[in-house]
């Protein structure tokens, strides 16, 4: 397919887009991100060594007062250079299945072998959000998705890559969202797990009127947290860069302006409008509690994130 | 009395000389002597009641092919006159008989042109009632000579008319160049013309009872170095080619400028021929017979070019009216192309003036929401010509009302502009050399500050996509001697593609594009005709690129892999080099018994970049049943290189082979009514050595290990224009299947544009007061897709991608469309202005192209076409 036409593509889904949900509306539970944890690291360091062990654990999002309790199965390998599917380079060097949903809450753990030289190890994996993963489905081969929960339907079927500090040069710490404001206010509302979609329980949320004006949700990370870093170039040479954190916004209900922002040197701040509207609900008297996720990425494997609230009042 | 306006009068002239015998070279073997058909009888057109009404003339250029018998069997317009002229000549002129050609005393079969004047006579002063003369009245023959060269009046010449009876008398031409025969007896007269320095021309006039007959003859200057000019009656000097494909759909221009839908770009009704399949959001891409678009070409007057349509295939990157005709070769073309396995698309420039039939300038200017044009034509002395065309959007005016100001800010989106220079100099009436200069840039550009789309953030920043392309070509045409043509063509010029997505993606090709071509055509006898030629593709080229490696793009289904995942596997690569392509043909062109013409044809071809050579042997044969029944078989070989990033080292393999593909066909066609033509072909394709992405998509990348098989049958019907027939249309169905398999063991799967039915009704009805409306109404099966069985999850940068279930094994849903066009044209004295209305989906289907999903791809809405699209446009000309 040519590139005009894959740009008439892009054109005409963006027209249509609204025609489903938007990409920021949770209505499901949702893997929304993961955090990274150096094992025995001294800092916030996401970047595992060569022989050190990184933990990866999974974040869901989900829109009601319900629990997602997942299992799920890994394989962790070096990523091989192809101009298709993703895929490794070698056998996998570190794999695990978790199949108790009670202990899915728990992170994936990989050992970065000594004398590992790729910039990133690859992850291939499979989540069944609310059941028990098949112990014997194999990520080496492409599954049958239909095969790989026992006791529900369709599982998320999950592929990344995680950077792997081969040099010191190139590792990372993970960024934080230092300052979170609605409408200029401090937002430090978090609700209770498992409110979502429900009355707005508590005091001390702040309250919007349907079909009034939206204020503007800001989020700027911390000093420093716009790391330099080098990487290595297209042409295989290490080069200087700064890092981009993105902002993603989720939320319940109500109306987000974008789904992604950026927080770049020039622009510190990250501002999102969040609109009291909703076609697709009617707001209880006693009010609505929506949660808005706020997911921070650096790109190279840091990751932050908070949970806030507002309440929508009718 | 006679009526206010004749219906009638005529005039005609062979326009180039006639029999020539002395002056053979001294190494050259005895010329024959050639002596030129005479009309025996005329037959008068009828003049186009709507022509008459509104007091026009015209002046149709005809070329007529005569058989050996004096019977017309052919009848082609060279140069249309409009309003009903061209039907009406060509009816009349079909009813031609001809005393026939003969070469050393032997009839033979000769094409020529022939002019038929459309004139309205003054009305002849009502004499006073004489006493009735039982004899018939007496009419008058009066007339001008003119030199067909320079359009000068012959002032020195004697005309001879001699009545079947045998009485003759004479007349010498007045300084204007004008003759008269009073009180002619009614009957047909034979007329001869001698002049000096003129061949001499004979002619058939009717002299009717109490009528004027006014005739123009064009007289060309004799040339007493030419040895031999048997079958080489024209206005050109050399004699068009004959077809050497057995499924060779021609089309011109006039026809096609009409149809609907098309906002009259003549290129964009090559979508609707038989075997053309549909580009989804009418993209501009030539898929032909279930062919990738890039395995088809487009060549201007037998040179390629890179682009035929502006972006997203809104317009031609050509003036339609400097178009002569259009020859659209669906398969088992001519061994003089090659280098692809698909179809051919060879776009005919007529001569600038070659519309007129005076030496003033002539305009065109045309004004429509989606772009301006404006069109010059001039002569350039006696010999020469001149046309000067350009075009530049108008729709990026337009657009920026369209797309959402929050969202996106426009840098250039989208403008265009092309441009065409032609002069052709004719030094001599043997040979026409042509200098064209055509180019056209294209820009579209998007700016967004945050993310493009809702589900990536990684897709952010500016879109930006740049074609542009400058060719300059120069052409000689010799006629070397009576049975020796000699064509010679060279192109120079630089095409420039770019792209940008963000920072993910940068590509910037630049190839200084040189072609040559030169073919020999020889005819040794009535029966055999042998053609030799050479064509060279160099082209010093430079491509850098950044981004994801790309792999096999048909058949590969949706994107797999995250644009972040991409954006770390990039590779940064910069190709410089020289692609070197030359090729070298032969064929031959047999025809042992007249029912019978067998062509047979070689080509060979080399690509150094990956140093291969391919021959390739093709066969074609046409029985002729009857007169205008045919049958028509065919056979051959057809080779391809692989794309350049293909075959390049660092991202590609330099050691694939030629891709490869086998043609058969087998077909009849006839010509039921006049003017109704029908016709249906099979087609059958293999393909093998297809580039598919290597194992795993890992290096080399690609290899050959694709093949593929297409079959199907395409019926085509039509309705010429013909006197009396305000209608004209036809009518295409495709049946067809195209698979591929990628891999040896795996299964087959459908082509990405495989598209089982394709049907085409098109019409226009020419209404009194120079009304026409038009229609056309499409049925296309939906292109194959794959569907989305699920998602697969980055939460490492907040993407979920599609996973993809078997490739190509759903449809999107059938497409169906109907196009409105209605024009009315004003004819003032000096120039004309129409107004037209041309509306693309009309009912506004839906015609889904594929499906628009939600962020993990659960839910789906579908994809829409191309809404409903009213062009409303104004065109002087002058």
């Amino acid at each position: 397919m040519n590139r005009g036409i894959l740009l008439l593509l892009l054109l005409a889904s963006i027209g249509c887009q609204e025609s489903v949900d938007p990409a920021w509306l949770v209505t499901e539970p949702r893997l929304i991100g993961l955090t990274a944890t150096v094992v025995g690291a001294e800092d916030d360091r996401v970047t595992p060594r060569p022989g050190e062990t990184v933990e990866l654990r999974l974040l869901f999002a989900q829109p009601d007062a319900s629990r997602v309790r997942p299992s799920w199965g890994y394989a962790a390998c070096q990523p091989a250079v192809t101009s298709g599917s993703a895929g490794c380079e070698g056998p996998p060097f570190a794999f695990a299945i978790e199949g108790d949903p009670e202990l899915g809450d728990r992170p994936l753990s990989i050992t970065i072998p000594e004398g590992y030289e790729a910039a990133r190890v690859l992850i291939i994996g499979a989540v069944c959000m609310n059941g028990r993963i098949n112990p014997s489905f194999d990520m080496s081969a492409a599954p049958d998705p239909s095969a790989i929960c026992r006791d529900e339907g369709m599982p998320q079927v999950m592929a990344f890559t995680h950077p792997v500090a081969v040099e010191a040069r190139i590792e990372n710490r993970a960024p934080q969202m230092a300052s979170i404001t609605l409408g200029g206010e401090p937002w430090t509302h978090e609700p209770p797990p498992g409110a979502g979609g429900g009355p707005c329980v508590g005091d001390g949320y702040p309250e919007l009127a349907m079909g009034s004006e939206g204020p503007m949700i800001e989020v700027r990370v911390r000093d420093g947290d716009l790391e330099p870093y080098m990487t290595f170039g297209p042409s295989g040479e290490l080069e200087p860069r700064v890092e981009e954190v993105f902002i993603e916004t989720l939320a319940t209900a109500g109306t987000l302006q974008r789904r992604f922002s950026f927080i770049t040197e020039d622009d510190p701040v990250a501002d999102i409008r969040f609109t009291p509207e909703d076609d697709r609900l009617s707001v209880p008297a006693e009010g609505l509690l929506v949660p808005v996720w706020l997911l921070a990425r650096d790109q190279r494997g840091g990751f932050d994130f908070a949970i806030r609230a507002v309440c929508l009042r009718p | 009395m006679l009526p206010a306006v004749r219906p009638l009068r005529f005039a005609f002239f062979a326009l180039m000389s006639l029999s020539v015998t002395a002056g053979a070279q001294e190494a050259a073997p005895p010329a024959p002597v050639v002596v030129p058909p005479r009309l025996l009888e005329f037959i008068e057109a009828t003049y186009p009641p709507a022509a008459e009404e509104a007091g026009l003339e015209g002046r149709v250029l005809l070329a007529l092919t005569i058989e050996a018998d004096g019977a017309v069997t052919d009848v082609q317009v060279v140069r249309t006159a409009g309003h009903g002229f061209d039907e009406a000549a060509v009816e009349a002129v079909r009813r031609f008989r001809f005393q026939p050609a003969t070469r050393d005393g032997e009839p033979a079969a000769v094409r020529i042109q022939y002019e038929y004047v459309f004139e309205r006579r003054a009305p002849t002063p009502v004499e006073p009632e004489e006493p009735e003369d039982p004899r018939p009245a007496a009419g008058r023959l009066e007339g001008r000579l003119l030199g067909r060269e320079d359009g000068q009046p012959i002032r020195e010449a004697e005309v001879v008319v001699t009545s079947a009876d045998g009485a003759r008398r004479r007349a010498t031409v007045r300084q204007d160049g004008r003759f008269v025969f009073d009180d002619l007896p009614p009957g047909t007269y034979d007329v001869a013309i001698y002049a000096d320095d003129y061949d001499e021309l004979s002619a058939s006039e009717t002299v009717a009872s109490g009528e004027a007959t006014d005739v123009t003859y064009r007289l060309s200057l004799y040339e007493v170095d030419v040895p031999d000019r048997s079958g080489a009656f024209g206005a050109a000097a050399v004699v068009d080619p004959p077809p050497r494909e057995v499924v060779r759909r021609t089309i011109r221009r006039e026809e096609l400028t009409q149809i609907a839908g098309t906002r009259g770009d003549a290129l964009r009704a090559v979508e609707l021929l038989p075997g053309v399949g549909r580009p989804p959001f009418g993209a501009g891409q030539l898929i032909v017979r279930g062919a990738a678009p890039n395995d088809s070409q487009t060549f201007f007057e037998g040179i390629p070019v890179p682009l035929l349509y502006h972006f997203g295939g809104l317009t031609s990157v050509v003036n339609s009216r400097l178009l002569e005709q259009i020859d659209f070769v669906p398969g088992n073309f001519s061994a003089r192309y090659g280098r692809k396995t698909g179809g051919i698309l060879e776009v005919s420039f007529r001569d600038p003036m070659a519309m007129y039939d005076d030496r003033r300038f002539h305009g065109v200017a045309e004004l429509s929401a989606i772009d301006a044009s404006l069109l010059a034509e001039f002569p350039l002395g006696d010999n020469a010509a001149m046309a000067l065309g350009v075009r530049r959007s108008t729709i990026d005016l337009v657009f920026q009302y369209i797309l959402p100001d929050d969202l996106f800010s426009l840098t250039a989106a989208p403008v265009y502009y092309d441009y065409q220079a032609f002069v052709v100099w004719k030094p001599h009436p043997r040979h026409k050399l042509r200098i064209l200069s055509y180019g056209a840039s294209d820009r579209f550009g998007l700016f967004a500050g945050d993310s493009l789309s809702d589900n990536d953030a990684n897709i952010r920043g500016n879109i930006d996509l740049t074609t542009r392309f400058h060719f300059v070509d120069l052409a000689w045409d010799a006629q070397l001697d009576a049975r020796t043509e000699l064509d010679v063509d060279f192109q120079v010029g630089t095409s420039l593609l770019q792209f940008a997505l963000g920072d993910l993606v940068r590509f910037d090709a630049r190839f200084n594009q040189t072609f040559g071509r030169a073919e020999l055509r020889h005819r040794a006898n009535d029966r055999v005709r042998l053609i030799a030629g050479l064509d060279m593709f160099i082209t010093p080229l430079r491509l850098d690129f950044f981004g994801p490696l790309a792999g096999q793009g048909e058949g590969s289904g949706p994107q797999n892999r995250s644009t972040a995942e991409l954006r770390d596997q990039s590779s940064d690569f910069s190709i410089t080099g020289v692609a070197y392509r030359p090729a070298a043909y032969v064929e031959s062109d047999l025809r042992p018994w007249p029912w019978l013409q067998v062509l047979m044809g070689l080509r060979l071809d080399y690509a150094k970049e990956i140093r291969q050579w391919a021959f390739d042997p093709r066969l074609a044969t046409i029985f002729t049943v009857s007169e205008g029944y045919r049958i028509k078989a065919a056979a051959g070989m057809f080779s391809q290189p692989p794309e350049f990033n293909q075959s390049a080292a660092t991202i590609g393999n330099p050691n694939l082979a030629m891709i490869r593909s086998s043609h058969f066909g087998l077909g009849a066609d006839a010509e039921f009514l006049p003017g109704v033509r029908v016709g249906l072909d099979g087609f059958y394709k293999q393909l093998w050595d297809r580039v598919v992405s290597a194992e795993g998509g890992r290096a080399p990348f690609f290899d050959n290990a694709g093949i593929g098989r297409i079959y199907g049958l395409e019926v085509s019907g039509r309705v010429e224009p013909r006197p009396g027939r305000n209608f004209t249309g036809f009518l295409s169905y495709t049946l067809m299947r195209s698979e591929r398999q990628d891999r040896p063991g795996e299964p087959w799967r459908l082509f990405d544009f495989d598209q089982t039915h394709i049907f085409t009704l098109a019409g226009n009805y020419k209404l009194p007061r120079n009304w026409s409306v038009g229609a056309t109404l499409r049925f296309v099966s939906g292109n194959p897709t794959t569907p989305i069985v699920g998602s697969i999850a980055d939460p490492a940068n907040g993407t979920y991608l599609p996973y993809a279930g078997v490739i190509n094994s759903v449809r999107n849903p059938l497409f169906n469309r109907f196009d409105l066009r209605i024009e009315k044209m004003w004819i003032f004295s000096s120039w004309r202005l129409a107004f037209f209305l041309d509306i693309q989906n009309l009912w506004n289907a839906s015609n889904p192209e594929g499906l628009v999903f939600n962020y993990n791809y659960s839910q789906s809405v579908p994809l829409n076409g191309l809404p409903i699209i009213p062009a409303i446009g104004v065109r002087g000309e002058l």
